[in-house]
């Protein structure tokens, strides 16, 4: 007993000398700032929010290369369906002209990186089914919001996205989605929002 | 003699922890020394005076290095905490018991005996600042979406319109097509949208209109997603705000 507390005491009058010392006050400041580095980055990585959104978004579409001055024909129904669930994202685009769906394509994928301060998903895509028509209006304006530099979209193309929600509504029944970089925007019902009003 | 909290007693060769009332039999060794620091209070004893050990006015024995500083230390831990700095050990040189507690108000840049070097405190600055790049690179400030062209448009029936034009690449195309939005709505006498957001697409064939109005119990929106083949040419014309439900 007498031997145990002998060398406590040693090994506390060592801590105390070694904490005095430059040595001891250098490690103190430096395994403070692992402490605070290591929290910040472990606070960053798993402290993340919930992800889960549900973004259903329709438009009146013009989108014939015929002038829009002479255009005479009826707009096309644009709808997107836009949903991350977690790390699985997937994007529902559909094109109907005289109530009947003429073109669609379904996009699905990871998020591969989320910026919380701008509220910015990373997207990795690949398409998974997609429907055409002889002259499809659908292709060409995908091709332009999903900034995607080929003529045509084949089937399990994989390409990144990046899509920002700029803004929601107090109520949570209304956001804005941007596309990066195709500047495009989509005002859009959220999950939250009731289908009735 | 007081030492600390504790009273040496020089003829019973005890030291006495008066705030815990225990008392400790100091041998041969341990009185020598501790006897030779009281007589010489304030003062370093040197090593070689404190490893000769005198009894009865001869040298008995000679105490080795290791035994010498273990007294040391075994006295310094017997004092109590507030105290036990008042024996300093100054390797290869000698011990000093010191006639009070010392205060000691080091600042950290007086010479000789200061703190830490600059090297020092250039490391620990350079790490601090490391930490703050990082932590400045992790926090991303919210990205607001700024508009290329802000607007208000009065209605020939007062009704204030929002127009906001995103581009980003061509303000001029932003600017042109923000004039001529503006000039048509104001000749238009019922506007359906207190907010007309337009965004110009990257590949400058496209245009995102939004429209929203707010002011109603039920807040309603509506995306117009339009083709344009040139963007450097006004394609908005009354007709078209009417087509699109703009106007009327």
């Amino acid at each position: 007993m007498v031997k145990l507390s002998l060398r406590m005491r040693r090994w506390r009058r060592k801590t105390r000398r070694f904490v005095q010392s430059k040595r001891g006050k250098l490690t103190l400041i430096f395994s403070l700032l692992l402490l605070v580095f290591g929290g910040a980055s472990a606070l960053e990585k798993w402290v993340t929010p919930h992800h889960l959104w549900r973004f259903t978004c329709y438009a009146d579409g013009y989108l014939s290369n015929a002038d829009p001055l002479k255009q005479d024909a009826m707009p096309s129904d644009l709808m997107l369906l836009f949903e991350i669930e977690h790390q699985q994202a997937s994007l529902h685009y559909q094109l109907a002209t005289d109530a009947a769906i003429a073109e669609f394509a379904v996009l699905q994928g990871e998020v591969v990186n989320v910026d919380l301060g701008s509220l910015t998903y990373q997207l990795a895509l690949q398409i998974k089914v997609r429907q055409w028509q002889g002259d499809s209006l659908l292709q060409p304006y995908l091709l332009n919001e999903l900034s995607l530099t080929k003529d045509r979209l084949q089937l399990f193309d994989a390409f990144p996205l990046k899509v920002q929600i700029l803004d929601i509504d107090n109520n949570h029944s209304r956001a804005t989605v941007k596309f990066i970089p195709s500047n495009s925007l989509w005002s859009c019902q959220t999950m939250s929002a009731d289908p009735h009003q | 003699m007081q030492i600390g909290c504790c009273w040496f007693d020089n003829e019973r060769r005890l030291l006495v922890d008066q705030t815990k009332s225990t008392q400790w039999q100091l041998n041969d060794n341990e009185f020598w020394v501790l006897a030779q620091l009281v007589q010489h209070r304030g003062q370093v004893v040197p090593l070689s005076m404190l490893e000769a050990v005198v009894i009865s006015g001869e040298i008995a024995h000679q105490l080795n290095h290791t035994e010498l500083v273990n007294i040391i230390y075994h006295i310094s831990d017997y004092l109590c905490n507030s105290h036990n700095d008042l024996i300093e050990y100054i390797p290869e040189q000698g011990v000093i018991l010191y006639p009070m507690t010392q205060v000691k108000h080091p600042r950290i840049f007086d010479l000789p005996n200061r703190l830490l070097s600059l090297g020092q405190y250039g490391v620990i600055i350079g790490a601090l600042l490391a930490l703050l790049f990082f932590l400045w690179s992790h926090i991303t400030p919210p990205l607001l979406a700024k508009a290329d062209v802000l607007r208000q448009v009065i209605t020939p029936t007062g009704k204030v319109i929002q127009l906001s034009i995103f581009d980003g690449k061509h303000p001029q195309d932003a600017l042109l097509h923000a004039e001529c939005l503006s000039t048509q709505l104001r000749l238009c006498h019922d506007v359906r949208w207190d907010s007309i957001s337009a965004a110009i697409s990257t590949d400058r064939h496209y245009v995102s209109f939004m429209l929203s109005q707010s002011n109603e119990p039920m807040w309603r929106f509506k995306n117009v997603k339009v083709r344009v083949d040139n963007m450097h040419l006004p394609f908005i014309t009354e007709q078209w705000l009417h087509k699109v439900h703009i106007c009327g």
